[in-house]
């Protein structure tokens, strides 16, 4: 499962619809926001920076139970500490973060969407 | 209107008195000092934008420790101006005086009753004031003292080596100097709306040095200009449209907070308990806000190590969720010192949580006093048994 939602209120308490909404589209802004930084990071070889990145979003990811993008950055984090930093490694753990994250975005999308479409 | 001459130390001074001799050698100085009991003047000149030493000489070591974090509270991160934070103290104090030294908590402080030193004060002035880039020493090395036989040997390599050190000293303020034209050059294109991408390229570049940079006092404020400046412009370039409608959740709950005083009232008369959260990361910040007040329970945050060392001057909690990473500091020497630093929140719970799960990690976590250690992100449960084991209450 890409994303589950079932435990949100575990994480934000009671939400009435608004909120929710608001709520996944703050995870939704902050993902692409995200994704962006760990991409240049990359790109400018900063690991300390994308150690960070990848370190936090291994946490906010768990909100919206994205948990193939949370492994997928734990392996990011273990990437640094193990100095696996080799193109080809690094390269290939992006391709799959790309794909998990954008997984993750087109359904936090998704549900936003039928949120909307299931209050008018 | 700009000040001619700007002090370089404002003394906050209850009772010129008992610190006679400490004015007088400071008059006797070359420093430029303004003496004040005045609160409000203390916050003023905390935002005035001039570097500056701020030393106070209350009463009691406590009390003036307990003063400077109360004006500091008052005071937003970004209208901070650069400063140490110095304190006059009785020779009894001294002990207590380091270890608020070692934990941060002041930068520096002078045994002032009695004064033993008497040049001591301005010495260490002086090395502050040049840690904030005002250098005050004389620009050549003059020596007093003759230096015995071997000819001119000892006398060139000293005069070598002090040259030495200001050219590297002038390297790094004229580095300093850079950060700041580059910050203000963007800030100004983004008023404009007429960001380039060499701005995006050249603060990034910046923000990677200063991101290296684990606590150095001298950088806080350039960091938090520049971390502030570089959020508020990806967020405009990913999402301009609705960056325009909707405030950052940070601006957000400040203002709501603002906006209903009533509610704050409320919370206060019910005498619910209170969780502060040292967290850098906005997202786990709004979340932690959102559960903790959907518990009825008080929430207050602190983004940096240097505003929680505020807060915990000056508001007591019942519990401090502390997150490690931070960027000024590491969130587990706080609560290492938080013992020794005498303050209302000496014996305050402090529960780690991190995203962290590595065993050194809560090894360490143990031995710096946390008393559990808490993965991320946070959950109701979790709190839940955090504040049945703590007799938290909450306000309904």
């Amino acid at each position: 499962m890409t994303i589950d939602l079932s435990k949100l209120s575990q994480h934000a308490g009671h939400l009435t619809y608004a909120e929710e909404k608001d709520l996944l589209c703050t995870f939704y802004t902050s993902l692409v926001k995200r994704h962006q930084d760990i991409v240049e990071a990359v790109r400018l070889n900063n690991w300390q920076h994308f150690k960070a990145l990848t370190h936090g979003l291994k946490s906010s990811s768990l909100y919206y139970g994205a948990r193939p993008l949370h492994l997928c950055c734990e392996q990011g984090e273990q990437l640094v500490d193990t100095k696996q930093l080799g193109s080809d490694v690094i390269q290939k753990w992006l391709a799959d973060f790309t794909q998990h994250s954008y997984a993750a975005q087109c359904a936090l999308a998704e549900v936003i969407k039928q949120l909307d479409t299931a209050r008018d | 209107m700009t000040e001619a001459n700007p002090p370089h130390l404002l003394l906050y001074c209850i009772s010129p008195k008992d610190d006679e001799l400490l004015l007088k050698v400071l008059k006797q100085s070359e420093l430029v000092y303004e003496v004040t009991n005045s609160k409000s003047r203390l916050i003023n000149r905390l935002k005035d934008g001039i570097n500056k030493l701020i030393l106070l000489a209350t009463p009691s070591l406590e009390s003036s420790v307990k003063l400077y974090y109360q004006c500091l509270l008052e005071v937003p991160d970004e209208e901070l101006c650069r400063h140490a934070f110095l304190v006059a103290c009785a020779k009894h104090e001294e002990q207590l005086a380091f270890n608020y030294f070692q934990s941060r908590v002041i930068d520096d402080y002078i045994v002032a009753r009695p004064l033993y030193e008497l040049h001591r004060p301005i010495a260490l002035c002086y090395a502050q004031l040049e840690k904030l880039g005002i250098n005050l020493h004389k620009a050549s090395v003059a020596l007093p003292l003759q230096v015995q036989g071997e000819g001119d040997g000892p006398l060139q390599a000293l005069q070598e080596g002090v040259e030495r050190k200001r050219k590297l000293r002038c390297e790094f303020e004229s580095l300093l100097e850079q950060f700041d034209q580059a910050i203000a050059q963007a800030d100004a294109h983004l008023a404009k709306e007429d960001v380039s991408t060499e701005d995006i390229g050249l603060l990034r570049l910046l923000l990677q040095e200063l991101q290296q940079n684990s606590f150095r006092p001298s950088l806080i404020r350039l960091q938090h200009r520049t971390l502030h400046l570089l959020d508020a412009l990806l967020l405009k370039l990913a999402q301009p449209e609705e960056n325009t409608a909707d405030p950052v959740p940070e601006q957000q709950e400040q203002e709501q907070e603002q906006d209903n005083p009533q509610q704050l009232q409320v919370n206060n008369e019910a005498r619910a308990s209170r969780i502060l959260m040292v967290e850098d990361d906005n997202l786990a910040a709004t979340m932690g806000k959102r559960l903790i007040e959907s518990m009825g329970l008080g929430f207050d945050w602190a983004p940096s190590g240097r505003r929680a060392l505020a807060l915990l001057q000056t508001k007591k909690f019942d519990l401090i969720l502390m997150d490690i990473n931070l960027p000024d500091t590491d969130g587990l020497l706080i609560a290492d010192q938080l013992p020794n630093m005498h303050c209302i929140n000496s014996d305050t719970v402090v529960a780690v949580l991190t995203g962290n799960k590595q065993k050194a990690m809560v090894q360490r976590a143990v031995k710096a006093g946390a008393k559990h250690y808490l993965i991320k992100p946070l959950q109701k449960d979790t709190l839940s048994k955090l504040c049945s084991k703590y007799h938290l209450k909450a306000h309904h």
